[in-house]
């Protein structure tokens, strides 16, 4: 036998040996064979399992869920067999690592999922124009070629254009392939919206404040374990932000923060935190701050309890009281005076509050105490509260609160957005990635119709351009180019009359999504586990990037792959939107992606490029020297950049202005913060409704108000109850919905209290119809304790499943209930529905696993 | 400490190995270069070569590529060159017929064919590593030069790791190339060698063949002895 010990201590002793070999392998590793082994192109990344059984790559967790982890999959012969997140470093609290959450560990059975769309197909009772139309939805469906299918599409597209011009078509969804297909051959009508942000969405800069996601409002991580008290308004990271920003909380809460949360839904949040809950009813949490306002300017002694930092608001704001009014502004116009109604006769007590919002007024009082006497408080809200019809004097109330009590620019001192995955982390990105290096194609048609008149306008054939005038429209042709519109967007049942109206609608789609279902054409798109990969960051530490894992399944193709074979058809020439290749583009963004140095202030590349990867790679570029090697980025599919206290990369939100507010302005018109912001009443006078310039209670469209027939003597109406739709953890808006393991896990009912249900005769697991002027819908009853009284929880993005016998949904589609009217600058009032519900006296509903899956039969 | 030196002394190993294996298998994958011979010669690395106290049949096979070698100056004296290079197209290309197939395919199989079940399970060896032969589908993957090219590669892995001290997955890997010589190698190179021992014209391939087969017997040795080490 061998002993390899004292084999390894000869070769030890024996140095000649070993520079034997070294020396002549230097000599003759130059020469070459010429055959051989090679790196296999596509498995040329990832890392080995241990025990062998494959190679771990990181694929893309590509959803909006409003959080960004590691997702990783282990691929054997082709074939991914398992999947598991962040190992790459041990968790700590400084550097902990980003796990996935239920949805992202579901992604094999999203991609692999039997209802992938696997043939491009057409309705069967399709006709050039349109056919039978009004079969959209319910039609049978025909399997295409490509060939056909891309010929239909192009051919519609001449003929519509030619008839109707380019404003005709309409395309949703915010993928730039299709759109920029669209903006080369004459352009489009587009579509916008508030989307999540609700009426943060168009705001904030001209009062000079973050909106939390492009502009940071809020301090970092680190420096939330100094915050004394962390008040959770409307944000519920348990279930809205999955990934690290919980555990972040956490540590806050281990030094020493307490927590209050302000919800209708005592949340999980809540639960974890052991937070005071303060249940709030939905779209009046405007009122709740101004009776907290009320409160501090009514106990406020500058001695001997100071509650309101008056240095603050002279030296930081405009327009709180009179003697700080910008110039031509009504001095009366001014928030102090408001509050205590000293023009309108009304102060905004928290008696007066209390009736609106539904907080006993001791809790009012004692919540403005506790904000107001707390040295360093984290005033912290998410966008659910704002996401409301009428919701802009909310943004203004919430953030006028904040500067009243000084809580902003101070270390354990923020106001502001706090959610997606920078919830409770803000600062400047430590990674950012490189762009992609495509051109942008400029939309030679203006037309921006806001997502709460998108079907009216298919309908009437009218919108408002916003900021202008209305404008007349005739859309004949909707291309779904990605996302869920018909779906995620406020009123379904009216979208579907849209779609049964227009001459022709395209899905590109990779399940029969809702858009997809009522479509005449849909493509098969390849998800982004089949394509060739990309850089993406996430919270402020973490730069992700995921490569191809598998080719497109089925007869599935990119998004990019599809544009270009339409442009084609359409007589284009690709390369005039696509110059270069998706790989091209992945390694963009890969030579692109930058690393703040330990200074916290200067950037250097990420990774090392040399001659030899370029080549291999197949890509042009430029050798560059960076922190890591590209193949160990790659490989790894995560650089996330340590942190620890004391690091030169903290951050405390506004810092500059408040040491300097004269050499560092905020990006109001003032330059300062704007309680007073003309800037927004004058913009909402050319759009849906005036908005006052200082933050002023507004009744909301469908908000409590309109669940009484009169408000006056307190008689409720037709739909006495509001409902909310929590973004819920069986899926990332619609996307997801369609995993059995997660419709198992997370069965979607509808959230109704134990008073409410008492009242009705229900019991936990009873079916119940939920109906309003615009729809009606089952679900399963969840009898809970932890919702406010008077509110109905029906969580966000489930598929609509219209019975097209009875027009019941059994899917529990949110935006069946939404109204779609535009209010302020056009947000959409997703939290602001009203609705009734009682027990379904039919054949109860089936629990959603147990549904047959949606798949195509042809 | 204790950890990090074992490592980088169990490197030293990984070192012999792949002057061994770059021998092994550039020799034995295309016919000889005067570009390899060159340095090979003078260098006089054949002296270099690794465990040869360990086997007497290494040293022997040592001997007789020393002893051509001695004898026939393939670096200037062109037919000298022309020699070694046609035996190796004999042995190993054709165009007559084979009598040493380099494929291990033609003595595991009965019906010796290639590109079946031996070529693929070799192939997902190589596959599991993420790597592919350059000539795909042209040459079958169980060529003794690319079943040799292939240790090659996992000992640069090997390497890699020992050099940035990762001890994860080095046992895998280890096991994963002993695995490979026992269960493929040594299939068929014992009945290889001998016939190449038999049919080659040059005592450079009928040592060489020689030498291959005791390596592996050895190198098959280290390996199961490596993983016997507690801290891998």
């Amino acid at each position: 036998m061998l002993d390899i010990m004292s084999k390894i201590n000869e070769f030890k002793m024996s140095r000649r040996a070993f520079i034997g070999w070294t020396s002549a392998i230097a000599v003759t590793t130059a020469i070459p064979v010429s055959r051989g082994l090679v790196a296999k192109a596509e498995n040329n990344i990832g890392i080995a399992e241990t025990d062998g059984e494959g190679i771990w790559k990181t694929a893309a967790c590509w959803h909006n869920c409003g959080s960004r982890c590691l997702n990783k999959v282990l691929i054997k012969d082709g074939v991914v067999i398992r999947q598991k997140t962040d190992d790459t470093h041990k968790d700590s609290p400084d550097f902990p690592q980003q796990r996935g959450c239920l949805r992202g560990r579901s992604q094999r059975h999203q991609v692999f999922n039997a209802d992938r769309l696997k043939y491009p197909m057409r309705r069967k009772n399709w006709k050039p124009g349109g056919g039978k139309k009004e079969l959209r939805g319910r039609d049978q469906w025909v399997r295409l070629s490509w060939d056909e299918a891309l010929d239909i599409v192009a051919t519609e597209t001449k003929r519509i254009i030619g008839k109707y011009g380019n404003e005709s078509i309409m395309v949703t969804g915010g993928d730039a392939n299709i759109r920029n297909a669209m903006s080369a051959i004459g352009g489009f009508s587009a579509c916008y919206g508030s989307s999540s942000w609700g009426a943060w969405r168009w705001i904030w800069e001209n009062m000079g404040i973050g909106e939390g996601l492009i502009v940071n409002g809020i301090n970092d991580r680190i420096d939330l374990r100094n915050s004394q008290l962390i008040v959770l308004w409307g944000a519920n990271p348990a279930w809205s932000t999955m990934g690290s920003v919980t555990y972040n909380y956490l540590q806050a809460k281990k030094a020493g923060a307490r927590f209050i949360t302000i919800d209708p839904i005592y949340t999980d949040s809540a639960h974890v935190f052991d937070a005071d809950w303060i249940p709030v009813r939905p779209g009046t949490d405007d009122a709740l701050a101004f009776g907290i306002m009320y409160t501090l300017l009514d106990e406020d002694d500058p001695a001997a309890n100071p509650l309101v930092k008056w240095d603050f608001l002279d030296k930081y704001t405009i327009g709180f009281d009179e003697a700080h009014m910008p110039e031509g502004a009504d001095p009366k116009d001014n928030l102090k005076d408001y509050i205590l109604g000293t023009y309108d006769n009304q102060p905004k007590t928290p008696e007066w509050a209390s009736e609106i919002c539904g907080v006993e007024p001791t809790k009012i009082r004692e919540l403005a105490r506790e904000i107001g006497g707390t040295e360093r408080v984290a005033l912290l809200t998410a966008w659910a509260p704002a996401r409301i019809a009428n919701g802009e004097g909310w943004v203004q109330a919430f953030s006028a609160l904040g500067m009243m009590t000084g809580q902003m620019g101070g270390s354990g001192k923020m106001t502001g957005v706090s959610c997606w995955e920078y919830a409770g982390n803000m600062g400047p990105f430590l990674l950012t990635a490189g762009g992609k290096g495509l051109p942008s194609i400029t939309n030679p048609i203006d037309n921006l119709i806001n997502e709460n008149e998108m079907w009216d306008a298919v309908l009437n054939g009218k919108f408002l351009q916003r900021y202008e005038k209305e404008r007349n429209v005739n859309i004949q042709f909707i291309y779904h180019n990605y996302e869920n519109h018909l779906q995620t967007r406020s009123n379904i049942a009216k979208g579907i009359k849209a779609h049964h109206k227009v001459e022709f609608v395209v899905t590109n789609a990779y399940a029969l999504t809702t858009n997809a279902k009522y479509s005449d054409i849909v493509l098969p798109v390849a998800t982004q586990w089949e394509t060739a990969g990309a850089v993406k960051g996430g919270n402020r530490e973490i730069l992700i990037n995921w490569s191809k894992i598998i080719e497109p399944l089925y007869e599935s193709k990119t998004d990019q792959e599809i544009a270009e074979a339409l442009l084609k058809k359409l007589g284009k020439d690709p390369k005039e939107v696509f110059p270069i290749t998706a790989e091209q583009q992945y390694f963009n963004q890969l030579a692109g992606s930058m690393v703040m140095k330990e200074n916290g202030v200067d950037y250097e590349p990420l990774c090392t490029i040399t001659a030899q990867d370029i080549k291999e790679w197949g890509v042009e570029g430029t050798p560059q020297k960076g922190r890591i090697t590209l193949k160990e980025f790659v490989d790894t599919g995560i650089y996330q950049v340590p942190r620890k206290a004391g690091d030169n990369f903290g951050f405390i939100a506004y810092k500059d202005f408040i040491d300097d507010p004269e050499a560092n302005p905020v990006s109001s018109e003032s330059g300062k913060f704007e309680i007073y912001c003309k800037a927004i009443n004058e913009l909402s006078k050319t759009a849906y409704s005036e908005i006052a310039p200082i933050p002023k209670y507004e009744v909301k469209v469908h908000g409590y108000e309109a669940t009484f027939e009169d408000w006056e003597s307190r008689k409720k109406g037709k739909y006495p109850y509001q409902m909310i739709n929590p973004h819920y953890l069986r899926r990332s808006h619609s996307t997801l919905d369609n995993v059995p393991q997660l419709r198992e896990a997370w069965p979607n009912p509808v959230y109704i209290s134990r008073k409410d249900a008492d009242e009705k005769g229900i019991k936990d697991g009873d079916t119940v119809l939920l109906s309003n002027e615009y729809a009606k819908s089952l679900r399963p009853a969840a009898v809970v304790e932890t919702i406010m009284p008077g509110v109905i929880g029906l969580p966000h993005g489930a598929w609509v499943d219209i019975d097209e016998k009875t027009g019941i949904d059994r899917g529990g589609a949110d935006n069946l209930f939404v109204p779609h009217i535009p209010k302020g600058l056009g947000s959409s009032g997703f939290n602001t529905a009203r609705v009734n519900f009682e027990k379904w006296k039919g054949e109860p509903l089936e629990e959603d696993v147990k549904w047959e899956q949606r798949i195509i039969k042809f | 400490m204790e950890e990090r030196g074992a490592l980088s002394e169990i490197n030293n190993i990984f070192h012999a190995r792949r002057f061994a294996y770059d021998i092994l298998r550039r020799f034995f994958v295309e016919e000889p270069s005067k570009e390899y011979l060159k340095p090979f010669i003078q260098k006089n690395m054949i002296d270099l070569f690794p465990f040869r106290e360990d086997s007497g049949e290494i040293q022997e096979g040592l001997n007789k590529i020393k002893s051509y070698l001695a004898t026939h100056d393939v670096l200037t004296i062109e037919h000298h060159y022309d020699d070694l290079h046609w035996d190796y197209t004999r042995l190993f290309v054709g165009p007559f017929e084979l009598t040493t197939p380099p494929w291990e395919s033609s003595y595991v199989r009965k019906d010796r064919l290639l590109f079946q079940g031996t070529t693929m399970n070799v192939r997902g060896y190589y596959d599991k590593y993420g790597i592919i032969v350059s000539d795909f589908n042209i040459e079958a993957d169980d060529h003794i030069g690319l079943e040799l090219d292939f240790i090659y590669h996992l000992n640069e892995r090997c390497i890699k790791m020992a050099e940035q001290n990762e001890s994860r997955g080095l046992r895998q890997l280890l096991r994963d190339q002993q695995r490979f010589i026992d269960d493929h190698l040594l299939k068929f190179v014992p009945e290889f060698s001998r016939l190449v021992m038999k049919e080659a014209n040059t005592s450079f391939f009928i040592g060489l063949a020689q030498v291959l087969h005791h390596y592996l017997l050895i190198d098959s040795e280290v390996l199961q002895e490596l993983m016997t080490i507690d801290n891998l």
